[in-house]
């Protein structure tokens, strides 16, 4: 079965979009309270739940013990966003269940017992909300801690009520180039939204991509955060295609060599870094939304950004390796991969 | 400009305090001016935006005084202060939820929920859930559940002076500041006259 980064090709401005929700049991003590055995129990009655999940999903789900993983299996579904750090730090009995298409990953005993992603490809949070609501209803069989003022409880009290973050994962390569992103964030932060890079702290990135999220969790509908992320995206859209449009007004020779240079490193260079990496993509990924390479096919921004880290290298190569191995083996990683998508 | 006390990074915190009446300025980096004033720092733009350890919990320091809400710990009510409050269920004390800004369990949203509803509307805007409803959780209610606590004179001026520093209008902060501490006062003298009565009644019955 295909993930669901590979069920379309990926789009030129909205590469994901992904709806999570945090999810507790009334009868349980939260995750920082629990004694081993309520962890074990709650792990357990968790992952029983996959069978159910799988008839009303139409695909088959997975389970595991994230604890018992090794730690290079925990970097790589870290880097594949799957788990996140604070999971795979955890000693305690830790699960997680996981859809074939890898768009549902449920986490249990996290910060919160359950904590259900839904990532659907492009501009589709109604897809991830509509998911992640299904995969909700199953749950919710378990007994959630509700309360009729506070909504659902959960451990950190600024999540509570709907306990949901929406996200879409944007490219916006004109926009940082234009040096607009500090000022975009700061206006949609007036709104209870916000934009941050990813990877890296803040506004930074390396790769021109952002995630832009709801703060606001309770006193509004899970469908009106939707309706307002979408209203802010479009915006985005908008003045992310002006400025691409207003660049190659004024400098697409700078930019077209910019594409070829990157394109050159990818397909020739014998030693690349996971940075170095990730920027020479999305320059190529820009160059062909621009129409200034004629790739004949997507290289898949998203899915290749993490192909090259670390710890998904390794898995590929199936030994360890030191950074300097790694720099050779991502360099001959990405040389066949360019010359899987000739010009 | 470089701050005034380090002398070292940039300032970018201009602080007023007025102190009985007395005006002190001063330009300081975030760092000292988190570390010397009681000046609550957003967090940073970007910044662990759910950490509640930097962000709910800064808003609720100097609850101690008001917290009227919290079910009392025995050695705490002893003890007459509110650190040391906790939640009858998990155990979970005031000061362990300023530290991590994290709940032990549901019924600390009941028990802490006087202290809560205050912030809550202060960072979320709003403190009552009109989204997805459990099947299991039984009818919508049109009102909330349990309706929050009415504020306290103490609580309702404790909450404007929040509102007052974030929006950096000092001289009403200050205002509002000595008035709680009058109320306090007064509370004092109020609790002071109340013991000196009992101590009084009980030496009339003796």
């Amino acid at each position: 079965m295909k993930k669901w980064y590979e069920k379309r090709e990926e789009e030129s401005i909205v590469i994901s979009s992904r709806v999570r929700l945090a999810r507790n049991l009334a009868e349980y003590h939260f995750a920082g309270k629990m004694k081993e055995k309520e962890c074990a129990m709650l792990t357990q009655i968790v992952r029983n739940q996959a069978p159910l999940l799988e008839g009303r999903d139409g695909m088959k789900y997975y389970s595991c013990s994230v604890n018992r993983l090794s730690e290079l299996e925990k970097a790589s579904l870290k880097e594949w966003y799957i788990i996140s750090g604070q999971i795979a730090k955890k000693p305690q009995e830790t699960a997680l269940v996981l859809s074939e298409d890898e768009g549902i990953s449920i986490l249990v005993n996290e910060e919160d017992h359950i904590r259900i992603q839904s990532v659907a490809p492009g501009a589709d949070l109604e897809g991830a909300w509509a998911r992640a609501n299904r995969i909700d209803d199953c749950m919710e069989e378990l007994g959630y801690a509700f309360d009729g003022r506070y909504g659902y409880l959960t451990t950190s009290p600024l999540n509570a009520g709907t306990g949901m973050r929406a996200s879409y994962l944007t490219f916006l390569p004109a926009l940082t180039m234009t040096g607009k992103i500090q000022k975009l964030a700061d206006e949609v932060a007036k709104y209870g939204f916000m934009i941050r890079g990813i990877p890296g702290e803040g506004t930074k990135t390396q790769g021109y991509l952002y995630r832009l999220s709801n703060r606001k969790t309770i006193g509004c509908t899970e469908n009106e955060i939707i309706d307002s992320l979408r209203q802010i995206l479009r915006q985005i859209v908008d003045q992310e295609n002006q400025h691409r449009e207003y660049l190659c007004s004024v400098s697409a020779d700078e930019i077209e060599d910019k594409v070829y240079r990157s394109y050159g490193v990818l397909r020739y260079a014998k030693r690349i870094g996971t940075e170095d990496g990730l920027t020479l993509l999305a320059q190529l990924k820009l160059g062909r939304d621009l129409g200034m390479l004629p790739l004949k096919k997507s290289i898949g921004l998203y899915e290749q950004m993490i192909r090259i880290q670390p710890a998904n290298l390794q898995k590929l190569c199936g030994k360890s390796m030191t950074a300097a191995e790694r720099a050779a083996y991502r360099g001959e990683y990405l040389n066949r991969l360019m010359s899987g998508c000739e010009i | 400009m470089l701050c005034n006390i380090c002398k070292a990074r940039e300032a970018r915190i201009f602080y007023t305090e007025i102190i009985n009446g007395e005006k002190k300025e001063q330009y300081l980096c975030e760092e000292c001016a988190a570390r010397n004033t009681s000046l609550r720092l957003k967090a940073p733009f970007g910044g662990e935006p759910f950490s509640l350890g930097g962000l709910l919990s800064g808003l609720f320091e100097g609850e101690q005084e008001r917290a009227h809400g919290l079910e009392k710990s025995s050695e705490a009510v002893s003890a007459g202060a509110q650190p040391g409050t906790a939640c009858p269920e998990c155990g979970m004390t005031y000061e362990e939820f300023r530290e991590h800004g994290q709940f032990g369990c549901a019924a600390c949203y009941r028990n802490f929920g006087k202290l809560l509803t205050r912030n809550m509307k202060n960072i979320q805007g709003s403190d009552v859930h009109v989204g997805k409803w459990p099947k299991n959780a039984g009818e919508r209610t049109e009102q909330p559940a349990e309706p929050a606590p009415e504020l306290s004179e103490t609580e309702r001026i404790a909450l404007q002076l929040d509102q007052a520093v974030e929006r950096e209008e000092y001289e009403l902060a200050a205002s509002l500041r000595d008035r709680l501490r009058e109320l306090k006062r007064e509370k004092e003298k109020e609790r002071e006259q109340e013991r000196e009565r009992e101590k009084e009644k009980g030496e009339v019955s003796r």
